[in-house]
């Protein structure tokens, strides 16, 4: 699908058309059904996956996987991955861009063994923001380390997204009495109880659940590491998202040429065109937005890129698919149709990784320190 | 930077300065340090003030503690449940004076969508499903009561009500939205080149109804329907709307369809054939359908409205709650100035909104382009503010138990019922 929008690089596309010949052959089982897909499913189709070597783990890694170690093609073979799979399924999506994060962190740190497929970094995220956000600018010296320790706060996750079949998950802390670079520390932990609560907003494929959990192993993880991890979860799930937007797009243009209202195609009124053509410059936007992200290789910068893309695009996103489920009227609303999932997928990711006020909140607050280079 | 608060005692607060000036003028200044949804309350005649205050606490009572567990479970005891109380308190019987219906004469001068407007969101603040089960009955009673055709008001309507009144939640639904026509049929240009799937044939003694219905509002549980129906080989003026009752041979029911939000009310498939309705039971006589159809809309956009209103208010106030209470990098997220702005930027779309719904709602006359104004502008404003409430809450916005998803998925649903914006 993402070939209509973008020249997919010469040595990429073999690889890219043995996605989509994956993805054609599963796409039945993602078809004619109401809303959520079972995990059994999700599972199956992971371990092919991971079969073909598009997801890496320790065995498979190459450098045309899902967020690589070798990053100079993953960045944007991931992405396009990530936009395929997403127009597909949002869990599908979801879990194979946090298996192939983990993996990476797996590579990246040099471990070996079991390490968990399942990476975490919103509940403690509040942590990192404000870190992040003096980083983008400026390196910070000891001094601001310090002034900065009274905004942190030293959370543990209680609630998270996790599948059934996932028993270890990671997540980030830092150490608040000793801040250096190397304050960041990835946690492993086992999960002993989980307690499922209802259903999340959206991606509703994997399940919400209140664990109870025994950090089992800790690592330190420098700054830049940390960052580069972050950037690609975020780059991650605005793929997924405009993955959805563009299933929600062709979705409105199957139905606005099929139904008619008013004795005319729906396609027909010029108000339903401006909304549609409204949806696809979104897609456009979006996609030239990740492909200029793909080629990049600067982490610092891309942390920087990513976060401004994200508080722009995402709102738009959503907004986006909002106009596709409006096209449809009542039909829009409706489980069967599928659209109202992508909607709730999409808003969902949007609120992860920060809100468009959070980032700004944070990247103000490093502008102020930015302010008096701006002015000379 | 931080942002200073004046104590009252304090020379640059406000009541201070309020305390120098001369008696007269204190008529005309007022610093208030009541609470917010209050003032707006006092702004209200007082019979309405004592009913906005009676429908916030039904709703605190009976719909808020219930809200999430019917919307993922859709909990038949628990409805069960909700609906008695709603009957015992009258909120099925409202759209009359008694001893029709339940509401006194004194209320009764105020027009009867300026009252459901205040009813609708303060229900709808607690749970927009549960305000939706509620307001869909009455606006199956409505075309009813619009033709004031006093045979059926008096032999069908009245005993309904009666039950109501007693406790026993006997309810009613609006069929108009036909599968290849949902705005088609509220719509004069739509109407106009549409072809009716639901028709009635003439047969002795009364009429056969055939076709389907979709999406109807409380269609599952419904005692009594007013179903809109074409005469047969006629187009949509010859609209005409019959009484059906649950149990009529060959009225049945599809499927429940599974909705993004509002899920504490259904919406239901209705299947006609050869559905017998006798001549007693045509309400408003006969192809007066489209008439009562479109005066119906234009009092029930005005609730709608409120609907929509309320949604957004209960995003708003679980928003605050959070921000309240959540610590985030060493102070409450309320503390932060981008925070209070958000909630102030809640707080004027809201006022705005109620401000329009009860400038309008005031008239007895409910014109078809101020209705359809307020439903489109109130409920794309409960869009923006349900959106505003779950970027404060952040990540914690997508578990349902912090409420606010819920009203965001709740709100998506106003912007298309009764029309979807576009057409509106």
């Amino acid at each position: 699908m993402i070939e209509k929008y973008i020249n997919i690089p010469e040595n990429q596309i073999e690889l890219y058309n043995y996605v989509k010949d994956y993805i054609k052959k599963i796409r039945n089982d993602y078809q004619n059904t109401e809303h959520v897909i079972s995990e059994e499913i999700l599972l199956k189709h992971l371990n092919e996956l991971i079969e073909i070597g598009i997801i890496n783990t320790e065995e498979n890694d190459n450098e045309f996987s899902i967020w690589s170690y070798h990053q100079k093609n993953s960045l944007f073979f991931s992405i396009i991955c990530l936009l395929e799979l997403g127009i597909l399924n949002g869990g599908l999506s979801y879990i194979c861009h946090q298996y192939a994060i983990s993996s990476f962190i797996n590579k990246s740190l040099k471990l070996s063994g079991n390490f968990p497929s399942w990476n975490f970094v919103q509940g403690n995220y509040g942590i990192a923001r404000n870190l992040l956000a003096k980083y983008l600018f400026s390196p910070i010296d000891k001094n601001e380390l310090s002034a900065l320790s009274q905004y942190f706060e030293i959370s543990q996750p209680t609630i998270i997204q996790i599948p059934d079949f996932i028993s270890y998950f990671s997540f980030f802390s830092i150490d608040d009495s000793n801040l250096s670079d190397h304050s960041f520390t990835l946690n492993l932990a086992k999960i002993h109880s989980r307690k499922l609560l209802y259903p999340s907003h959206g991606i509703e494929e994997i399940k919400t659940s209140e664990i109870q959990f025994e950090i089992v192993q800790s690592f330190n993880v420098p700054s830049n590491l940390f960052m580069e991890i972050f950037s690609r979860q975020i780059l991650g799930n605005l793929s997924i998202a405009t993955g959805r937007l563009i299933y929600a797009f062709l979705k409105a243009l199957k139905y606005t040429n099929e139904r008619i209202q008013g004795g005319q195609l729906i396609f027909e009124y010029p108000a339903i065109q401006n909304l549609l053509f409204n949806a696809e410059s979104i897609i456009e936007l979006s996609l030239n937005s990740l492909f200029q992200c793909g080629t990049y290789h600067s982490e610092k910068d891309l942390l920087l890129k990513v976060f401004r893309i994200k508080k722009q695009i995402m709102p738009l996103i959503v907004n986006g698919i909002s106009d596709c489920l409006q096209t449809h009227g009542g039909y829009g609303y409706m489980r069967d149709y599928g659209i109202e999932k992508a909607y709730r997928d999409a808003n969902h990711l949007k609120q992860l990784y920060g809100t468009s006020n959070e980032i700004s909140i944070f990247i103000a607050e490093a502008y102020k320190n930015k302010i008096k280079e701006l002015l000379i | 930077m931080e942002i200073k608060t004046f104590n009252i005692e304090e020379k640059l607060s406000p009541k201070y300065f309020l305390e120098q000036i001369k008696p007269y003028l204190k008529f005309l200044l007022k610093y208030d340090q009541n609470k917010l949804w209050e003032m707006d309350t006092q702004l209200l005649p007082k019979r309405l003030q004592k009913l906005r205050r009676n429908y916030r606490t039904f709703a605190e009572k009976h719909l808020k503690p219930y809200a999430l567990e019917i919307d993922v479970n859709k909990n038949k005891e628990l409805l069960e449940k909700v609906k008695i109380e709603a009957a015992k308190v009258g909120y099925f019987s409202d759209l009359l004076p008694s001893p029709i219906g339940s509401v006194d004469w004194f209320t009764y001068r105020y027009p009867f969508h300026w009252i459901a407007a205040i009813k609708y969101e303060e229900l709808c603040a607690a749970c927009g499903g549960l305000g939706l089960l509620i307001g869909a009955h009455s606006l199956g009673v409505a075309p009813i009561i619009i033709s004031g055709d006093l045979n059926i008001i008096f032999n069908h309507l009245y005993p309904i009500l009666k039950k109501n009144k007693k406790g026993i939640p006997t309810l009613m639904a609006f069929a108009i939205t036909e599968p290849s026509g949902g705005s088609d049929v509220e719509d004069t240009e739509g109407g106009a080149r549409y072809k009716p799937l639901t028709t009635a044939k003439r047969v002795s003694g009364g009429w056969l109804l055939n076709g389907r219905k979709v999406f109807i509002s409380n269609g599952d549980i419904a005692h009594a329907i007013t179903v809109f129906a074409a005469i047969e080989n006629k187009g949509l003026d010859s609209w005409t709307c019959f009484l059906v009752y649950d149990g009529t041979p060959g009225f049945s029911r599809g499927r429940n369809e599974l909705k993004m939000g509002q899920r504490a009310s259904s919406a239901t498939e209705l299947i006609f054939e050869d559905c017998f309705v006798p001549d007693s039971q045509i309400v408003g006589g006969l192809e007066k359908g489209w008439m009562l159809n479109r005066l119906t809309l234009n009092y029930s956009r005005i609730p709608v409205g409120s609907i929509a209103l309320g949604i957004a208010r209960g995003a708003m106030e679980h928003a605050i709650d959070f921000a309240k209470n959540y610590t985030f990098s060493g102070k409450k997220l309320i503390e932060y100035q981008e925070i209070q702005m958000q909630i102030a930027d809640m707080w004027i779309l809201t006022s705005a909104t109620r401000t329009m719904i009860w400038q309008y709602a005031k008239t007895w006359q409910a014109h078809q382009s101020w209705s359809s104004m307020i439903k489109v502008f109130c409920s794309d404003t409960a869009m923006k503010v349900c959106e505003i409430a779950m970027d404060i809450l952040s990540n914690h916005s997508i578990y349902h138990k912090n409420y606010v998803e819920k009203h965001f998925r709740d709100a998506r649903l106003t912007q298309i019922y009764e029309e979807t914006k576009s057409i509106v």
